[in-house]
């Protein structure tokens, strides 16, 4: 061959290798945010200092102390996590969910600064697990947050409009039950906290207490995927009595129980137990088997405002199942194969991704990974 | 340059440009960017590397993930011999629950399964109220509070129409045969009973021991109740044939305390889970038969008495309940949810990892008769 001819040959092999090397990167980086590990992946920021009383210290020892073991690429970290997509979505929910939006969401914005998330309140209620779900089938959010199974009923309202609705559980979530700090209870069964409930038992003194009225404060019916647990399995389906006292917010209960020796109050456990005005009790099946929903001995008041101390919540007895009342939390997906399906797919996956749920973890509420 | 040179130039440049890909290649399978496809050893096992969970995500035009099991997927063909050898065991903490008929597999299986596949975490999920049983944890499963359940019944057509409204399907995946005794006071001089006759018995029809060969005495039944629990309703169902309990019928909470009455009162009969009955030592398992002449009893023979319990305990006689001679038996299902996600993926690993020969083994010794 003569050298003249030789020389666009080889031009145009380099130029077949270059293609084929860049086709293959370019295939790669779809793939692998990060090469593969090739790329530094951005690491999770704690979020600073928890405000008073809403957000609990990190535990020290998470029940799942030996993460899955994740092959990179495969979602270990919120960079890792695949088909999230670009854009602007609106989200909101469960009043439970708020450690999880205050602490994880967060880190979700920094990793993932394309996948962006708008909290919206409904207009006219309180916000609620059920406000939200109404919220999604109405079109006014991408996805929701929910402390309770979706219903019979909304699984109708979708059909009807053409999509289908799906809950993805990503965490276990305590309720916790608390009182003045004052009064002197260790605990209360699941019978006797009904019976307070329903207006069966009416003064401290018939559960072990001194004699004192009992002011039971909760949310309204209808209002939230708590109280609706609470009705469902703690009252068995009946009707409140009639001097429970009802308030719009567990910030508002939380103030009441504070100035009410005889109160009584339920809420999810991360937003009840680190609080200093009031004292979380045991809650058992059976009163021999009575249960603490924070770790250790109590902390008082005093050392909660005072030094900054704080009750830790006792996750891993949540985790085994002898704290008698536990539920899933769940995202509530909109199957409708569409960008709303793809956001509340993706916020799920990044929730049960090792680092999301690390900060679920941290957030209070046990991991399911 | 010479020809020669150049063909030989040519070649290794190639050589060099195939190691260099072939490199890249390999380099990027073990950095997992490039999916190896794991040979499953059986049909059911998907075929993505499985240690984390796997996720939702998926392009907007399938709702389903790529990384699972397809709904159709069958059972297990080919029997794995120990826990370790089957794949797609998924890693998290996954909350089940369901039948009590279920509780001696949850105390003898459940944690060895556990030793081998410690990131396959199981958490035992009691109702908040009410009393656990088979349709309280398909219920709960329903409702994604738990990820599979555990029944001893199948699953009625209401639940399966549930499931369907909420957008995926039920399975039900057998993994043992449970034989139901009948036990009476030791007391008791009775050679056994036909199914007839045990539900005349429950229906209030027959109401003294002397009608079927017994002595003169009245007729006790205990049962526990048929809201309570798939033992009942299938009794009620094959047993009953859907008649109505009969007015004689005492309705008691739990099998404990079924068969401390039954310790007292010469005239009481009782049914439940095999293991849970013929090893007491306060009652005694009868023979049952589809005929007079075919009494045949769960124990094997010859009957321990009593006054020789515990250091003589009667023992179920597995070939008689697997065989079909020993009329009264039902099948134990794990109840899968076909959704696409991990909730499918742990029901089939647990309803595989005791299809084992391992797992089917320890379900013997549980007390149940293996089903491979």
């Amino acid at each position: 061959m003569s050298q003249k001819n030789e020389t666009p040959v080889l031009i145009v092999a380099l130029l077949l290798t270059v293609g084929v090397a860049g086709g293959a990167l370019w295939w790669i980086s779809r793939r692998s945010p990060n090469l593969g590990g090739l790329l530094p992946s951005s690491s999770p920021s704690s979020t600073g200092s928890p405000t008073s009383g809403s957000t609990p210290a990190a535990t020290p020892s998470s029940p799942g102390a030996n993460p899955p073991s994740t092959q990179p690429g495969q979602g270990s970290t919120f960079a890792q996590v695949q088909g999230v997509p670009s854009g602007l979505f609106n989200y909101g929910g469960s009043t439970s969910w708020a450690p999880i939006r205050l602490k994880v969401d967060p880190a979700i914005q920094a990793a993932r600064s394309e996948f962006r998330l708008r909290y919206v309140d409904p207009i006219g209620r309180p916000p609620s697990s059920g406000a939200g779900i109404a919220m999604v089938l109405d079109g006014q959010l991408a996805f929701s947050q929910s402390s309770n199974p979706i219903k019979e009923a909304e699984y109708q309202q979708a059909k009807q409009r053409g999509f289908a609705l799906k809950g993805v559980a990503v965490a276990i979530d305590g309720l916790a039950v608390a009182v003045n700090p004052s009064l002197n209870v260790s605990g209360l069964t699941l019978d006797q906290l009904k019976g307070i409930y329903i207006g069966k038992i009416t003064n401290w003194s018939q559960v072990g207490g001194p004699n004192l009225s009992i002011v039971p404060y909760s949310r309204p019916i209808n209002s939230g995927g708590t109280v609706e647990l609470f009705v469902g399995n703690i009252l068995g389906g009946q009707s409140f009595g009639s001097r429970v006292k009802f308030v719009s917010t567990t910030t508002e209960a939380l103030r009441a129980l504070a100035k009410s020796p005889g109160g009584i109050y339920y809420a999810s456990a991360p937003e009840v137990v680190p609080q200093c005005t009031i004292k979380p009790i045991a809650v058992g099946r059976q009163s021999n088997a009575l249960v603490l929903p924070y770790q250790g001995s109590l902390v008082s008041t005093a050392e909660c405002q005072g030094q900054g101390k704080r009750n830790q919540l006792n996750i891993d007895s949540f985790q085994r199942g002898d704290y008698p009342i536990t539920r899933n939390l769940f995202v509530v997906v909109k199957q409708n194969n569409g960008a709303e399906q793809q956001a509340g797919e993706a916020y799920a996956n990044l929730l049960l991704s090792a680092q999301g749920q690390e900060l679920v973890s941290q957030a209070g509420f046990v991991r399911i990974r | 340059m010479s020809a020669k040179n150049e063909t030989l130039v040519l070649a290794l440049s190639l050589l060099v440009t195939l190691g260099a890909a072939g490199a890249g290649f390999w380099w990027l399978t073990q950095r997992g960017v490039i999916p190896t496809p794991i040979a499953p050893t059986s049909p059911i096992a998907p075929t993505s590397p499985i240690a984390s969970p796997s996720p939702i995500a998926s392009p907007p035009s399938t709702p389903t993930s790529s990384i699972s099991p397809t709904p159709s997927s069958s059972p297990v063909q080919g029997q794995l011999a120990r826990f370790a050898d089957f794949q797609g065991v998924p890693s998290g903490l996954f909350s089940y629950g369901g039948s009590t008929t279920w509780a001696p597999i949850r105390r003898d299986v459940d944690p060895v399964l556990e030793t081998v596949w410690n990131q396959f975490r199981l958490r035992y999920t009691d109702p908040i109220s009410g009393a656990p049983g088979s349709g309280s944890g398909i219920r709960m499963l329903l409702e994604g509070q738990l990820v599979f359940a555990q029944s001893s019944r199948s699953i009625k057509d209401e639940e399966y129409s549930r499931a369907q409204q909420r957008g995926f399907s039920l399975r039900e995946i057998p993994v043992a045969i449970d034989g139901i005794a009948v036990v009476v006071n030791p007391s008791l001089a009775i050679p056994g009973l036909t199914i007839a006759q045990l539900k005349d018995i429950y229906t209030s029809k027959v109401t003294n021991w002397n009608q079927v060969g017994g002595p003169d005495l009245p007729i006790t039944p205990y049962s526990r109740r048929l809201v309570d629990g798939g033992t009942i309703e299938f009794f009620f169902e094959n047993v009953l044939q859907k008649s109505d309990f009969g007015n004689t019928v005492e309705f008691i909470p739990t099998t404990t305390q079924a068969l401390r009455k039954l310790a007292v009162d010469p005239g009481g009969i009782y049914y439940a889970s095999a293991p849970e009955a013929v090893p007491q030592c306060t009652v005694k398992p009868i023979a049952i038969g589809r005929k007079p002449d075919e009494l045949v009893p769960p124990y094997k023979e010859p009957l321990v008495p009593v006054d020789q319990c515990p250091a003589q305990r009667n023992q179920i006689d597995a070939d008689a309940l697997q065989s079909g001679q020993y009329p009264i038996t039902r099948r134990l299902f794990v109840i899968v949810k076909q959704n696409g996600q991990v909730d499918q993926q742990a029901g089939e690993a647990y309803a595989n990892l005791l299809l084992t020969t391992e797992g089917q083994a320890l379900i013997s010794k549980a007390g149940f008769i293996s089903i491979r």
